[in-house]
């Protein structure tokens, strides 16, 4: 963070969806166990902060709820989270794919997998980043880095408003 | 069935040389070479002396990523590596040093996690991220150095993550594989046919990173998994 020139200038900032909850009898039933869904992985990522720009993935449109799949299967829980780089040579991209595999695995239970990718079409190298985030070996050895990890931190700290 | 290994062991040597994670090492049949496989994208031999010293023998650059896996041929000074540039590479020794019998450039669509030889060093199995396992054939020569590999065959498994590691039996000739999936499969390899049937899986609960049939012991294979435990299994056929 602190480059000279940055990518993007003038990332267009977008609104953001509202934190709404509606409450049913069921949320405050103890016994009775939610499944993951989309907007609970969204609520993890969407306020990871660009590692650029003042501002968080939801609110430059890089992370939407509609782009994340939840996949609930008993013996292979699973979520697909793409995310859309502001601009096609984006060269943070692999870092803010990371981040948001960081946060899930901080976030999600332990055995759920996750794949995050590149919203297709959205970026000139997406068959690399992909291949890199996939790469599990790659991530760890990413996760160990420790100039790689404090970058990845300061994206993950909540802004204060 | 869990086992934990306690096991006492005396530190001999320190080998230095590679410049970040080695992800593979292992000794040539003859015992006089020890191969290692490291991040850093190369590929290093070391010779070993009847005094137990290790000397660096040849580093091989060929590859241009990530090596994942270094497995010696069963019979010969044959070394094997592979990895994240999907490539397939085997060298021997040529009395000074070891050399590039041949490359498999794209041997897989992603990166070739792990590899075995039958017990005869006749065929070589691999497998990839690309959920695909392939079976490579050897066309003999008397000099290893002219000695060259095709496919002989591919399956690709019915998953949807990468295959970590693979093992082939050298006494009953089955081929286990597994991955981040959890799933053992183990398959029949007819050698007269040439041909592979599915012959039984068991699922652990965790990702496997590698497993390992038993040298003697027909039926046993030790699976290695993310969440630090060792699977001992019997194959029951």
């Amino acid at each position: 963070m602190g480059k000279e020139r940055l990518d993007n200038a003038a990332p267009i900032v977008y609104g953001v969806k509202a934190r709404k909850y509606e409450l049913t009898e069921r949320d405050f039933d103890e016994s009775i166990e939610d499944p993951i869904d989309a907007q609970e992985v969204f609520d993890y990522i969407r306020d990871i902060n660009d590692p650029e720009h003042p501002y968080s993935l939801e609110q430059l449109n890089v992370v939407q709820e509609d782009l994340i799949k939840v996949y609930n299967e008993k013996e292979d829980p699973w979520v697909d989270v793409q995310f859309t780089p502001t601009i096609p040579h984006c060269s943070m991209a692999t870092l803010i794919g990371l981040a948001i595999k960081v946060k899930l695995s901080r976030s999600l239970p332990p055995k759920m997998k996750t794949v995050v990718r590149i919203t297709p079409g959205s970026h000139n190298t997406e068959e690399a980043i992909n291949r890199q985030l996939a790469d599990k070996e790659r991530v760890a050895a990413a996760m160990e880095n420790p100039n790689l990890m404090s970058t990845v931190n300061q994206c993950l700290v909540p802004r204060e408003e | 069935m869990l086992l934990l290994l306690y096991i006492c062991f005396k530190k001999v040597h320190k080998l230095e040389g590679h410049e970040n994670e080695v992800k593979s090492c292992a000794y040539s049949v003859s015992g006089r070479f020890l191969a290692t496989a490291s991040r850093d994208k190369s590929v290093w031999v070391w010779q070993v002396d009847e005094d137990e010293d290790f000397d660096v023998c040849s580093i091989l650059q060929g590859h241009t990523a990530d090596v994942k896996f270094v497995v010696w041929h069963p019979t010969d000074d044959i070394l094997v590596s592979g990895g994240y540039d999907c490539s397939i590479h085997f060298y021997c020794f040529d009395g000074d040093d070891f050399v590039t019998i041949q490359k498999i450039e794209a041997a897989h669509d992603s990166t070739v996690w792990s590899a075995a030889f039958d017990h005869s060093g006749k065929y070589l199995v691999t497998v990839g991220a690309d959920k695909f396992l392939k079976i490579w054939q050897q066309k003999w020569a008397e000099s290893l150095q002219e000695r060259s590999w095709a496919k002989l065959l591919e399956l690709e498994l019915d998953t949807r993550w990468p295959l970590y590691a693979v093992d082939w039996n050298h006494l009953t000739g089955h081929i286990a594989v597994s991955g981040g999936d959890g799933k053992v499969r183990i398959f029949n390899f007819d050698f007269d046919s040439e041909s592979l049937t599915k012959s039984g899986s068991f699922t652990v609960e965790d990702e496997v990173n590698s497993l390992r049939w038993h040298p003697t012991i027909p039926q046993l294979l030790s699976v290695s998994c993310d969440d630090g435990f060792i699977h001992l299994l019997t194959h029951d056929c």
